[in-house]
């Protein structure tokens, strides 16, 4: 009988996070951009593949890329970006995992934005530094969009610029993300 | 049963890790095998990308031992200029000037292979080197009569190349030289050789580099002795420029040049100190 306890319970518990799922929303396709801006040149590229996932619940938050998406309008700067200076083949992938602070989902609706704030481990060239930034989240019918602008310094993440090029790669470097998620299972993903 | 219920369940507390699995990993080419498109003397299997345009200066001074009467060879000058352009990403063509027997060369290089990680994914890449060239000297007796054709000399070459390793890229440079004239009827017109070379990169911007071709009936060639060219430098990287300087026994800049008439030897001690620059210029931007 106490087996039968165990098992029913670990079933039910087991099966209780599957619908969690439903609260789950996610993109391959989102978008992040980040500009260089110096007198001299402004070096900027798109990343178009950026993979993440929105727990509607919770308030968890996911992104994962390749630094070698990202889409220069210099072809050279491309080149330089993965070669020299993140070092893509050694550190393919930048990754956030966060949580939105105080997150309460019914305040989320229909065509109105809703200020929001993360925090989290933000990973890039291998190394994770605790960030916390705001964004704004809107609702459609089918889709949740985040937007959000941040910044990061170069040398948080140990990205060396050698003083010969100093005066053409910023030292601060906007970065604007643009994630459109659809439900988890639904359309996205699966 | 229970058990195989929860572990994916748990598996997926991360989001992280519910990400990895859902992107999947997909074919990634890989960049940079080389600095610039020469390894040294020889083409390496970079080009210009599309819409990028190299302007590329080759030079080698005369002999190091020389001594201070001719400046250790500084006195003394071969050099080669050329215009690069990236046509697309895996398509070049270039135009150039040699002071050495002042030839004109054309050439398209194409890279139909490139190496790549994931899937489906490629050990090397590989690139076509096509060239041509035409001699504007005047021959010494004018009596010869030389007939436009006898002044050309063509090149093939197939270069494949790995990076084995960010530090580490080689390449292997099959390379078929056909010169229209030769010195004497003795002298082939086709000559096969194999290059081999390297580059060990020993900080972001800096890196080792090393070239040898061996030359297939090196011997059957009247004349003066030919040598095998050995070429030993150094790259450095600043932004768009690329400078290239190295030790050399050759002195000819052209495939059939530096290929087929290298008379100076390393054991001699007939060394040219020389240098490549390259500086890349951005002419058509990317759609954003």
């Amino acid at each position: 009988m106490k087996y039968v306890i165990v098992l029913v319970s670990t079933l039910i518990l087991g099966l209780a996070p599957a619908n969690s799922q439903d609260s789950l929303w996610f993109t391959r396709t989102g978008r992040i951009y980040f500009i260089s801006r110096t007198d001299i040149i402004d070096i900027d590229a798109n990343n178009y593949q950026v993979g993440s996932f929105l727990n509607m619940k919770t308030g968890e938050v996911a992104f994962t890329l390749l630094m070698k998406s990202f889409e220069f309008t210099l072809p050279l700067a491309e080149e330089h970006f993965n070669e020299n200076y993140v070092e893509s083949e050694k550190y393919p992938k930048a990754t956030f995992k966060g949580k939105i602070n105080s997150f309460n989902p019914s305040l989320l609706v229909g065509d109105a934005d809703y200020p929001v704030e993360a925090q989290g481990d933000l990973t890039i060239h291998g190394v994770t530094a605790r960030v916390q930034e705001k964004g704004i989240l809107r609702k459609t019918d089918e889709e949740i969009r985040l937007k959000a602008h941040i910044e990061i310094r170069l040398d948080t993440y140990k990205i060396k610029v050698p003083n010969i090029v100093a005066d053409r790669v910023a030292l601060v470097i906007p970065i604007e993300v643009d994630m459109l998620y659809k439900p988890y299972g639904k359309g996205a993903g699966k | 049963m229970a058990w195989s219920a929860w572990l994916p369940l748990a598996a997926q507390d991360d989001l992280l890790d519910l990400l990895d699995k859902e992107i999947r990993p997909k074919r990634v080419p890989v960049d940079a095998t080389f600095k610039s498109t020469r390894l040294i003397n020889c083409h390496s299997v970079e080009r210009m990308q599309g819409g990028d345009l190299e302007f590329h200066i080759a030079h080698r001074f005369g002999l190091i031992n020389s001594g201070f009467k001719k400046f250790y060879g500084l006195d003394e000058s071969s050099t080669h200029v050329s215009l690069e352009y990236g046509i697309t990403d895996w398509l070049e063509v270039g135009v150039g000037r040699a002071t050495v027997d002042e030839y004109f060369n054309g050439f398209l290089k194409l890279s139909p292979i490139r190496q790549s990680k994931g899937f489906p994914g490629m050990p090397v890449t590989v690139s076509v080197l096509l060239g041509g060239m035409t001699t504007t000297k005047e021959y010494p007796d004018p009596s010869w009569v030389v007939d436009a054709v006898h002044r050309r000399s063509f090149v093939t070459q197939l270069l494949v190349a790995r990076k084995f390793a960010p530090w580490l890229s080689l390449q292997l440079s099959p390379t078929w030289i056909h010169r229209n004239m030769v010195s004497t009827p003795l002298d082939p017109n086709r000559m096969f050789a194999l290059g081999m070379g390297g580059r060990l990169k020993f900080t972001p911007r800096a890196a080792l580099t090393c070239e040898y071709f061996l030359l297939k009936d090196r011997l059957l060639l009247t004349g003066a002795p030919r040598f095998n060219p050995l070429t030993i430098g150094i790259d450095i990287e600043t932004g768009s420029h690329v400078f290239q300087l190295f030790l050399t026994n050759s002195f000819n800049i052209l495939e059939p040049g530096y290929i087929a008439e290298t008379t100076r030897s390393w054991q001699k001690k007939e060394i040219h100190v020389g240098f490549n620059i390259s500086r890349v210029f951005t002419v058509i931007r990317k759609k954003k």
